[in-house]
């Protein structure tokens, strides 16, 4: 060893300090920042010979220190469990909260409900029926009628919005989706380029990963790692983003809809790729939670709400049309809906009695005409099996378990979620108490190899300055 | 979790305290509703049960009003009845005074003219109206139940009232069920208005057979209304009863749509302060332990 390869060992250890600290001091400025990793400072011995040879050797033990890279810390497993489950826990989430919308717009049970609109247009009849000749009475439930059509009316049209709604809210997203695919496959270019290169592009990676995390949320991705630190990810196992190359997505409407849902008139809403046309599968992610209340809880209710309008017209109709009205020979089989009307949008009076209270068929035919039987018939079909409000309270009874049972759904998958990304965040976070260790392992580490340089320092001074003196 | 990072501490304080005030929002909303049941997904069954407790409500408040209308119809045809009777016992009063010693023929003229008041009077009785409607007419849509000739100008049907689930009572008696039917060769064996006038027409001629045969024609008469009276009278009670038992079926629904959706005043109160103890002890523990770092112990 040479007299001066000591100062170099100490130069080592001062320069290799200092990176330390300069990484520690990164770490700490990014605590509190959203999808930061923290690193490490990989040190190796450096000095001995990798290939001891017969002349080249040494007898010394090392030479020092080196930073042999510097590590971004984070567990690929959990990352890609966290961002599964953010997938699930997203659309769940999406969907429990539309349900509440669609469960606020039918408040039951409560004193303004629909349910309470059947009652009071039941009892409008037997009113009638108490005193058949009076118009007050007539009048009085035609307008009951009116406000329970408008009822139905209404909320068939307030959830027609609402899926308007949905879709929108699916487009934009969609179009999110093809934003974020594209900003991934830009940092995947930088980061295979700076890879190659032999540089270490962690903060590039870093916001690559929060963009896919991002991604996850929209739309339930999953990846898988590629060449040169760079990520792919597929949707339903095709590929959206590969390398650096991204595909995108367009929300289209299709046929109508199917199966038990095809009187509901609307088409069904999907996630087609641009290239080709061909449907996305979207299993998870706030998109596939839209699509689920366009496809599915939507028209659900609105298809429950039709048959409650339709037993409605029918079953007073039926009974309607087998009385008569006040004028027992022309006032006979008619109809008190539309029979028209029979979903819960185009639910109305009919044209025959709309107007006229007159030729409200109170009584039965053939009897006198202040009859009022048939109109007691009708008041008797509330809460029978199978009548309207009965048809009514089957749905609501539907869609309380529903909400229920998505809003329980969705608060364990946030919990799960939740676990998730503690997990993941223990891996990859910064923890201040380890970070100021380090940072008084490093300062120390920096004050003994300043010692050395210094004890070397006097050394040499001995031999240079005080040695050979002898007699002078 | 083998390591605990600031984010990671943070997370879960955070978590912790909104759950925290969420549970006590909750419980002081239950609170300040006093409902248990918000909306229909707060309890799925709980809220089927009270719709239905509410429906039964409502319609039992409808069976009220119609029982109350049934018992107006009733009490309007038994003062109708009632005054018939009365009008009638003075008829049978006045045949027997003519039969007795009025022989004087303008003292029978006198009964006469004394019986065809009665008639009109007892017209205006079996034309009684309740609610613009003649209540004897059965229910045909006529100004009258019978003309001043004694034509009856009703029909023969029942008007009926739903008083409860399954319960439907009458509450009229027809006018021929009351005042008998309209017998155009036998006006002794016709109806009371045919009666009262061959009564009259026999004091007016002295003939005193006819006047034997208007008394007993009188008791028949009399008979039909006081049987339909006590018909009356025994719905009327059905009325009353089923009233009666509406009203305990309701307070006891009332209860049971209580024990559902109320709360539990007492326990709703502990359950909110309990809430919100939690809450604020998860504040401040978050508060204490969120200050401590290795920062302190350095110089």
């Amino acid at each position: 060893m040479s007299s001066f390869g000591s100062l170099n060992t100490a130069l080592s250890g001062l320069l290799t300090q200092r990176r330390a600290l300069d990484t520690i001091g990164h770490n700490i400025a990014n605590t509190a920042t959203e999808g930061f990793s923290r690193r490490r400072v990989e040190l190796v011995p450096a000095g001995q010979w990798a290939v001891p040879s017969l002349y080249s050797r040494s007898s010394v033990s090392g030479s020092g220190v080196k930073v042999a890279g510097i590590t971004r810390i984070r567990d690929e497993l959990l990352e890609s469990r966290a961002i599964r489950e953010h997938g699930s826990a997203q659309r769940l989430g999406v969907e429990s909260s539309m349900l509440s919308r669609i469960e606020q717009m039918l408040p039951e049970p409560s004193d303004v409900g629909l349910s309470v609109q059947f009652g009071d247009f039941y009892a409008a009849w037997d009113d009638l029926a108490n005193d058949p000749g009076n118009s007050a009475g007539r009048i009085a439930l035609l307008q009951q009628a009116r406000t329970l059509a408008s009822s139905l009316n209404r909320v068939s049209s307030d959830l027609t919005n609402l899926r308007n709604t949905a879709v929108n809210e699916a487009e934009n997203l969609v179009s999110q989706v093809n934003s974020t695919a594209k900003q991934i496959a830009d940092l995947n270019h930088s980061i295979a380029e700076a890879t190659a290169a032999g540089l270490d592009p962690h903060d590039l990676a870093d916001r690559r990963d929060l963009l896919v995390m991002d991604l996850a949320d929209l739309a339930g991705v999953t990846v898988t790692q590629g060449d040169l630190g760079t990520v792919d990810i597929t949707l339903g196992g095709s590929s959206l983003v590969k390398g650096s190359r991204s595909e995108s997505l367009k929300v289209a409407e299709t046929g109508p809809l199917g199966g038990s849902l095809a009187g509901v008139p609307m088409n069904t809403v999907e996630v087609q790729w641009n290239i080709d046309g061909y449907p996305a599968t979207i299993s998870g992610g706030r998109v596939a939670g839209l699509l689920e209340t366009a496809n599915g809880h939507v028209p659900r209710t609105i298809a429950d709400l039709d048959s409650v309008a339709a037993t409605l017209v029918s079953s007073v109709n039926a009974l309607h049309q087998s009385g008569q009205g006040l004028d027992t020979v022309a006032d006979v089989n008619l109809n008190f809906w539309d029979p028209a009307g029979v979903t819960a949008a185009s639910l109305k009076l009919s044209t025959d009695v709309d107007g006229n209270p007159s030729r409200i068929a109170a009584g039965a035919s053939g009897s006198g005409a202040l009859d009022a039987t048939v109109a007691q018939k009708i008041a008797a079909l509330y809460q029978t099996n199978g009548s309207a409000d009965r048809v009514y309270a089957d749905m609501i009874g539907r869609l309380a378990i529903e909400t229920q049972s998505m809003s329980q759904r969705s608060y364990v998958q946030n919990e799960v979620t939740n676990q998730a990304d503690d997990a993941r965040i223990s891996v990859s976070g910064v923890n201040l108490d380890e970070e100021l260790t380090s940072m008084i392992t490093a300062q120390r580490s920096y004050e003994a190899a300043s010692r050395l340089l210094t004890t070397i320092d006097q050394a040499l001074d001995t031999l240079i300055n005080r040695t050979g003196l002898v007699g002078r | 979790m083998n390591r605990v990072t600031s984010t990671t501490s943070n997370r879960l304080m955070l978590a912790d305290i909104n759950n925290a005030n969420l549970a006590m929002i909750r419980a002081q909303q239950r609170l300040s509703s006093q409902k248990q049941i918000s909306k229909a997904s707060d309890d799925p069954a709980g809220s089927l049960t009270a719709l239905g407790h509410r429906a039964t409500l409502q319609r039992s408040a409808q069976f009220q009003r119609n029982a109350t209308d049934a018992r107006s119809w009733m009490v309007a045809g038994d003062t109708a009845l009632s005054s018939s009777v009365e009008e009638i016992t003075h008829v049978r009063t006045l045949v027997i005074q003519a039969r007795s010693g009025a022989s004087d023929p303008n003292s029978r003229e006198a009964l006469s003219a004394e019986v065809a008041t009665v008639r009109e009077s007892l017209l205006a009785l079996a034309n009684t109206r309740h609610l613009n409607r003649p209540i004897f007419a059965g229910t045909a849509d006529s100004s009258a139940a019978f003309d001043a000739a004694g034509n009856y100008l009703g029909d023969g049907n029942s008007v009926t009232r739903p008083i409860a689930s399954e319960v439907s009572v009458d509450v009229n008696r027809t006018g021929t069920s009351v005042f008998g039917a309209y017998d155009a060769a036998d006006p002794m064996n016709g109806n009371v208005f045919q009666i009262l006038d061959a009564i009259a027409a026999a004091i007016s001629s002295g003939d005193d057979a006819g006047m034997a045969n208007g008394i007993a024609a009188l008791d028949g008469a009399m008979d039909r209304i006081e049987s339909a009276q006590v018909q009356l009278g025994a719905r009327a009670r059905q009325v009353d009863d089923v009233m009666a038992r509406n009203e305990i079926f309701d307070i006891d629904t009332k209860q049971a749509l209580s024990e559902v959706e109320d709360i539990d005043v007492a326990q709703a109160l502990i359950d909110s302060s309990a809430k919100q103890f939690s809450y604020q002890a998860a504040l401040s523990t978050a508060a204490k332990v969120m200050q401590i770092s290795l920062l302190d112990f350095m110089r």
